[in-house]
This record gives structure tokens, C-alpha cells and sequence, in this order.
């Protein structure tokens, strides 16, 4: 009787235990610093949270390989393209997408008017999307079978895929069909090709995703993969290392990697590089900033040396106008020896500072955003120009307030930290382009003015964005850059890299060296 | 009783009213555009435009005004600017996670304060006021911030008691997730409760009628416990109706650190993205609240003091 009684618990207890196994999950759960979700629609997606959660989501036309950033068309790996083609003048390019590749959600395969809808709603002014100028140099885009996109441009561009068909710039093919049946409802409940199939949001909390079957890479071995907005870095940290989260967005505060490492020896720490472009732009149109003198003295009185002692591995170096790993940015080995206005030299510093006639140095309000990363550049930037007799008064402002602000040509020195395709390039015509001025019509971030004042590369710029000829558009930028650089609109910062750090356990599947942002978890399994 | 409460009621229309301006204005006073924060840094003028065309954002700043009132006083108040989500639905779902842990931690203060204040009152000088003292300095000079970390650090991070993120689902697992935070804020009321209950009760204590109830024999519980303290018990409610609004701004640093869903994190993230719908609700929901808990600590002080009559 007691042995039947035995027998029949130990049987209710496996039957009650084998659904539980049989459901249980792998779940990877990861920490990003934000708030909250902007949106999940590509159009719209902004900021680190939002970026992550829509690369689990979507697919691009083509992405660099896998944990890198090298850019190149020689270099690239497909993702909803097969193969991809550019004309001899880079006027026309044409892309063969993948055959068999599954929308989420039912909503069937992917196909060449998948392609063009996203492409025309990504460029179409009244969607509103940021990334709308990625887009502007498409004139016409055939479609001529179900798995053939050509796009014809209006000038040429040989690299007109980092901007408009890659990770973390809005280049995310988007379903036709899905777009048009859920309206603005899109926004938040959105249908990629992705490893992650959206499941739901949590406002403030999380996004939940899963697994997509179907995933044309292969089903993921993550049954679920959840993006949690924990904006608070000591909450984000504990969270972390308790266990609780698999992986972070780590913390631009000196001294918290070492603090990391103490309290999780085994901690993988995943910094993608090329890093941010972090600069002080200096407006030229200011006094006493107008004068030459005066803004080398101001170069030749900043160490950068000084940032990898507060941040070590985190920065690294940056010479010209991008960081290091960016295509065409300037090498150490590139910067001459002497005669650089760069070159840490407080006594030539002060020098310069009298032949302007300030021998006593100057004063000049800043306004800087109270993040945390704005904040400590400008200090580290102020304690050094201090010390040559020039003093920033410097006022904290909210982070939205400072880019509103700065964007009304109201402040002095500029710091801006900003992320672009690893394309030297590109941070000419977002900053150095005498059209992208703050203040003009068609502004973006030159912030300096340079352009209108102490010279122009416009055309240059025209040139290098239409060169198709490698050699020739490595030796262009530089020259821009040296042209630039030798009237200092700006003063360099180290580049931060984009740090994440996560346990060991989570296994991303191969090497990280890029912004997290850039590759999927698709490959990604818990050990 | 029944018209005082309708006549403080009616009070609210035009102090709602009032904070629905202040609101409107403040924010729109305030520097930074939500459309950039939306959009982000690279939106095109023309991104922009469109932006705040569909928003009403380029309407005079009357019909703002107009538009956000009448929707407001309906109890509609509209969609998030950022990503479009319906701000009624988000204040119902986030709500009562503010309100239980201000529950919480003004239970916490009553239940640690009041005993420790009255311990502290009637050993005057002993162990348990010395005790009491400095547990007040303590609960006093611990920011919230700082205090909620150490208790993660303790009994999240090192015991593994607690729960460390997030406001739990169902009954007991919002129970085991609201101890760290409402510990975190009812430290500070227990010390605030206990330092005012141990002055109020000490004036209390000597009163004439205490004397004469001691020369009378009376055991000296019964005199505390059911003479000093009640009477004692009238300053310490409306202290304490004023300390809640404190403690309602500070579940938005508690709810903060430990990544747990609430008003206050709405409104950070309001105010950080410039969502001017939110913040806007918020704060009235906020302001709400104060006039609230203000009617109910007049109702319980007429309660506790019949001498007290509400006209």
C-alpha cells in the first residue's frame, strides 16, 4: 500500500516535472542604458536601446562581417542580399536578394518591393525619419523580378551602402505589407526577418523577443532574448553582476571597468571599435576664438594622453577629424613630427597666447550636457586649459536642452559625441561641409562654421564622396583633413569605444570588435 | 462629514486647473524640442516640421493650451510624443506600483516610528532614546539613492533575499519585490515619524492632566498609550500628511535605482525626452495625489480629535 502510494506520487511528481522541463527556456537577458523605447520601427529607432532591440529584429541588404566594422564592398557579408553590384561610375548599383527568406509573424517571404517600399519610405520627407538625407541621392529604384533591386542615383557613390543599407543607420528592410496593414501601430510592433521575432514591450521595462523559426541563418539557440532598459548605472552594474543580466552596456565613468573587473574577475569585456568620434569643435565665429593663434593654443595645451589614464583600454587615440579604424582616417604615422597643432606643448601654448595678445589668457562660457560623457570630456578639456591660463565657465544643461541649444549656433565650444559609419567621410559632410553649418537651411553638425570661415573643402568633400578609385579617395581625404586640421576648428578627443561587458556564459559566437549594435545575437548561446 | 468632503473635492477643479498651466507653461519654457529628441540628432528640418505638424507643436501656443485642457479635464491625456503609446493606459499600469510603495514605506514609518518615538519619549535620556537619536540621524542623513544601493549591494547583490530589478508580477512576487524600496523610503519616514512622535509626546507628557492622572495612581501605559499618546497623535498625522508628499517624490529616486516601474520613472523619462504629453500627466496625477493625501489628513485628524470639526 505505501510502496503503490510512493509510486503514485513519484508519478504525479514526473508528470507534473517533464512539462516544466520540457518548456524551460534559454533566455538571455541585456541591459541597455536608456529609459525607455523610441520606437521599433527602423524610421524612427534612435539611441543604444532602440538600435540593439531593431538589429535583433531586422536585417539589412548587407552588414559588415560579424563583430567588425570593415567596410569596404570587397569586405562586406550579405544578409538579405545574395550578391550585390556596383557600376563602374557608382551610379547604379544592383542587389540579388536571398530566395526563401521569411518575414515573422506569417507575413511571408521577403521580396524586391520589400526593398524599394523601405527605401522610398526611409528617403519620403513626410515619414520624418532622421536618416531620410542617407537616402537622398536615390532617383529611381527598378524592381525588374521578384528578387532583383537596382537602384539608379543621381550622382555617384561608392559607399552608398553604409549609410542606407547597413546596421544602426536606418538601413533595415521593412515588410511592405506590414507597414501598410498596421499604420502607425508599426511602431511598436514591428516585423523583420531577424533572428528575434518581437513578442511584446513592457513600457520603461523590456522588450521580449524570441527565437524566430524560420530564420534564414538558422533558428537561434536563444529561445528568448530580452533587451532591459536600465538607465541607472549602479542598478545596471548589480544587475549584472549578480547575474541577473547576461550582458551590459558598460558605464563612460573613470574608473568603473576596474570596478567591474574587481567584483566579476571573469567578466568579458566586448569594446567595439572603431569607436565613437567624440571632438570639442571650437566656434571660429567667436572672439577671441577667431584667431588662429588662439585656437592653437588651445590644441597644443590638451594631452590626450590624459584620457587613457582616467579611462585606459576604453579610449584610444584619435589624430584627425575620426578615429582610427574609420576608412581614410589619419595614423600616427601620418601626423608630422613637427609643426603639428596638436602637439602637446603648454609653453608654446602660452606663447602663441601672447602673440595674440592675451598674455594673460581668456575666459569664455560653455553650456555642456550633463551627461556623464559630455560632462567629463569637458572637464578633463578645462582643467587643461586652465593650466595655460585660459578658463571655461562652464554651465550644466539637460541633455536635450544642450543639443537644442548648440543646434542654435549658442554656444562657444562644442563637444559632440556622435556615431557614423566607420567612413572618414561621413564626418566630413555631417561637420566639415560649409553646407552642413548650424543655422543654414540644409545644416547638420558644423558646429565650427569652418567652411565660411578659415577655409573650405566643399569640394573636395564632392570630390571624395564621387571618387571610386581607392588610392586616389585615401590620399583626398587625408589632404582635407591636413587642410582642416591646420586652422583647428576643432580639437580631437580619445575615441571611446563602444564598451559592453557581459558573463561568460553568454557566448555572442565569434569574436566582438564592433559596436554592439552592429551585429545580431543570432549566433549567440548560453554555456 | 459628507459636504465637507464634496466641498474639498470641488476645491480640486481649480487647483488642478492651476497645475495644468503651470505645467503647460513651465514645459514650454523649458529649453530642448521634442521633436530632435524624437527624431534624434541627424532629423532633417523637414523631419522636424512634419514632427511637430502632426503633434500640434506648430500651433499657437493658445490652442496648445485649449487643446490640452479640455483633453485633460476628460481624463484623455493623449499619447506619449516619443513612441505613441496611450498615456492613460501607461499611468494605469504604473500607478499603483507608486502607490503601493509609498503605502508601504509610510506603513513602515508609522509601524517603526511611532513605538520607537514613544520608547524614545518615555525613557528620555536612556538607551532607547539614545538608540533613537541616532537612528535618526542616520534614516535623516542617508540620500535615498545612496541608501537604496547599499540595501541591493546587501541583500540582492550579497544574500540573494531580494529581488534586484523590476516591480514583480502577481501578488507575492510584488510583495518580495517592494521590500528593498519601501525599506529604502520607510527608513527615512520611521526616522522623521519617530523624531516628531518623541516631541510631540514629551509635550504631552508634560501637561497637567498627565501629572494629575500620575498623582491619581494611573499605571503609566495606560497613561502614555491611551491619554499622551492619542492627543499626541494630531500633530503627528498632519506631519505625517506632509511627509507623504515628500516620500511621493521620492518613490521617483527609489523606483530609479531599483529599475521598478512607476510614476517617477515616467516622468524622468518625460522630462529627459521632452515628452511633453507625459510629463504633463504626470504631474497632474502628482499634484493630484498632494491635494488628496492633504483632504485625507484633515479627515483622520478629525477622527483621532473630536474636538476638531470640519466645516
Amino acid at each position: 500500500m505505501r510502496r503503490d502510494l510512493l509510486k503514485a506520487m513519484l508519478g504525479l511528481g514526473a508528470t507534473l516535472a517533464l512539462p516544466r522541463m520540457a518548456v524551460a527556456e534559454t533566455i538571455a537577458r541585456v541591459g541597455v542604458s536608456a529609459r525607455d523605447l523610441g520606437a521599433l520601427d527602423p524610421a524612427f529607432g534612435i539611441g543604444n536601446g532602440d538600435e540593439f532591440a531593431i538589429r535583433q529584429i531586422y536585417n539589412t541588404l548587407v552588414s559588415c562581417p560579424d563583430g567588425t566594422e570593415l567596410i569596404k564592398i570587397d569586405q562586406l557579408q550579405g544578409e538579405l542580399a545574395e550578391t550585390w553590384n556596383m557600376s563602374p561610375d557608382a551610379r547604379t548599383w544592383t542587389f540579388r536578394l536571398r530566395q526563401g527568406v521569411q518575414w515573422h509573424k506569417g507575413y511571408g517571404e521577403v521580396t524586391s518591393e520589400d526593398v524599394a517600399f523601405t527605401l522610398r519610405r526611409m528617403a519620403d520627407p513626410k515619414i520624418g525619419s532622421q536618416y531620410s538625407s542617407n537616402y537622398r541621392l536615390i532617383q529611381q529604384i527598378d524592381t525588374p523580378d521578384r528578387y532583383t533591386v537596382v537602384l539608379h542615383l543621381s550622382a555617384p557613390s561608392p559607399f552608398i551602402y553604409a549609410t542606407a543599407m547597413m546596421p544602426r543607420f536606418g538601413g533595415y528592410i521593412q515588410c511592405k505589407k506590414a507597414v501598410e496593414e498596421l499604420g502607425d501601430k508599426y511602431r511598436l510592433n514591428p516585423v523583420g526577418t531577424g533572428p528575434y521575432e518581437f513578442v511584446s514591450y513592457d513600457p520603461k521595462q523590456r522588450v521580449v523577443t524570441r527565437g524566430f523559426e524560420k530564420y534564414w541563418r538558422g533558428k537561434p539557440k536563444l529561445d528568448r532574448l530580452e533587451v532591459l532598459f536600465l538607465s541607472e548605472t549602479a542598478s545596471r552594474t548589480l544587475a549584472f553582476v549578480k547575474g541577473d543580466v547576461d550582458m551590459i552596456e558598460g558605464a563612460t565613468v573613470p574608473g568603473w571597468f576596474p570596478s567591474v573587473r574587481k567584483q566579476m574577475p571573469n567578466a568579458v569585456f566586448d569594446f567595439g571599435r572603431p569607436g565613437g568620434t567624440f571632438t570639442m569643435f571650437i566656434n571660429m565665429t567667436r572672439k577671441p576664438l577667431d584667431n588662429l593663434k588662439v585656437r592653437e593654443a588651445m590644441a597644443h595645451a590638451v594631452d590626450q594622453s590624459i584620457w587613457q589614464g582616467a579611462f585606459g583600454d576604453f579610449v584610444e587615440p584619435m589624430y584627425g577629424i575620426s578615429p582610427q579604424g574609420f576608412y581614410g582616417a589619419l595614423q600616427k604615422q601620418d601626423i608630422p613630427a613637427q609643426d603639428w597643432p596638436f602637439s602637446f606643448d603648454p609653453a608654446l601654448s602660452r606663447k602663441l597666447l601672447a602673440e595674440a595678445g592675451l598674455p594673460n589668457g581668456f575666459s569664455v562660457d560653455v553650456f555642456i550636457s550633463e551627461r556623464e560623457e559630455y560632462k567629463t570630456n569637458l572637464l578633463i578639456v578645462q582643467e587643461q586649459l586652465r593650466k595655460v591660463g585660459i578658463q571655461i565657465n562652464m554651465r550644466l544643461v539637460d541633455h536635450s536642452s544642450y543639443h537644442a541649444d548648440i543646434r542654435k549656433d549658442l554656444n562657444a565650444l562644442i563637444i559632440y559625441g556622435s556615431g557614423q559609419p566607420p567612413l572618414t567621410q561621413a564626418v566630413l559632410n555631417a561637420f566639415y561641409d560649409s553646407r552642413a553649418i548650424v543655422g543654414k537651411p540644409t545644416h547638420n553638425m558644423n558646429f565650427s562654421h569652418f567652411g565660411d570661415v578659415a577655409g573650405n573643402v566643399d569640394a573636395l568633400i564632392d570630390q571624395v564622396n564621387r571618387e571610386t578609385d581607392d588610392a586616389r579617395r585615401i590620399a583626398t581625404l587625408k589632404q582635407i583633413q591636413f587642410e582642416i586640421l591646420r586652422q583647428v576648428p576643432v580639437i580631437p578627443l580619445p575615441s571611446p569605444a563602444g564598451a559592453w561587458v557581459r558573463n561568460p556564459r553568454l557566448d555572442v559566437g565569434f569574436p566582438v570588435h564592433a559596436f554592439m549594435g552592429t551585429f545580431t545575437l543570432g549566433k549567440a548561446r548560453l554555456v | 462629514m459628507a459636504g465637507y468632503i464634496l466641498r474639498r473635492l470641488l476645491e480640486l477643479i481649480p487647483t488642478v486647473l492651476l497645475v495644468l498651466t503651470l505645467v503647460f507653461l513651465a514645459l514650454r519654457v523649458l529649453p530642448g524640442d521634442p521633436a530632435i529628441a524624437a527624431l534624434g540628432e541627424y532629423a532633417t528640418p523637414d523631419a522636424v516640421a512634419s514632427f511637430r505638424q502632426k503633434l500640434g507643436l506648430d500651433q499657437p501656443l493658445w490652442a496648445q493650451y485649449l487643446s490640452f485642457v479640455s483633453d485633460a479635464v476628460r481624463g484623455n491625456f493623449g499619447r506619449s510624443m516619443i513612441n505613441g503609446t496611450s498615456i492613460n493606459a501607461l499611468l494605469l499600469q504604473n500607478l499603483p506600483y507608486t502607490i503601493e510603495l509609498a503605502t508601504a514605506a509610510t506603513l513602515i514609518g508609522v509601524v517603526v516610528g511611532i513605538p520607537f518615538g514613544a520608547a524614545a519619549a518615555v525613557w528620555r535620556n536612556h538607551a532607547p532614546d539614545m538608540f533613537g537619536r541616532v537612528f535618526a540621524l542616520v534614516g535623516f542623513s542617508i540620500p535615498d539613492f545612496y541608501f537604496g544601493v547599499l540595501l541591493l549591494i546587501a541583500f540582492s547583490l550579497k544574500l540573494d533575499w531580494f529581488p534586484m530589478l523590476g516591480g514583480g508580477q502577481g501578488l507575492l512576487d510584488g510583495l518580495h519585490h517592494l521590500v528593498l524600496p519601501a525599506v529604502t523610503l520607510g527608513v527615512v519616514m520611521a526616522a522623521f515619524v519617530m523624531r516628531m512622535t518623541r516631541s510631540a509626546l514629551l509635550e504631552v507628557l508634560r501637561r497637567d492632566y498627565v501629572r494629575t492622572a500620575r498623582g491619581k495612581g494611573v499605571p503609566e501605559p495606560w497613561i502614555v498609550f491611551k491619554h499622551a499618546l492619542r492627543n499626541a497623535l494630531i500633530p503627528i498625522t498632519t506631519g505625517l500628511g506632509i511627509y507623504l508628499l515628500t516620500t511621493l517624490s521620492g518613490t521617483i529616486t527609489v523606483e530609479l535605482v531599483f529599475s521598478r516601474p512607476g510614476l517617477g520613472q515616467l516622468l524622468i523619462g518625460g522630462i529627459t525626452a521632452r515628452d511633453y504629453t507625459m510629463v504633463q500627466a504626470g504631474l497632474v496625477v502628482f499634484a493630484f495625489c498632494v491635494v488628496l493625501v492633504n483632504l485625507l489628513t484633515d479627515l483622520l485628524c478629525a477622527l483621532i480629535d473630536p474636538r476638531v470639526t470640519l466645516r
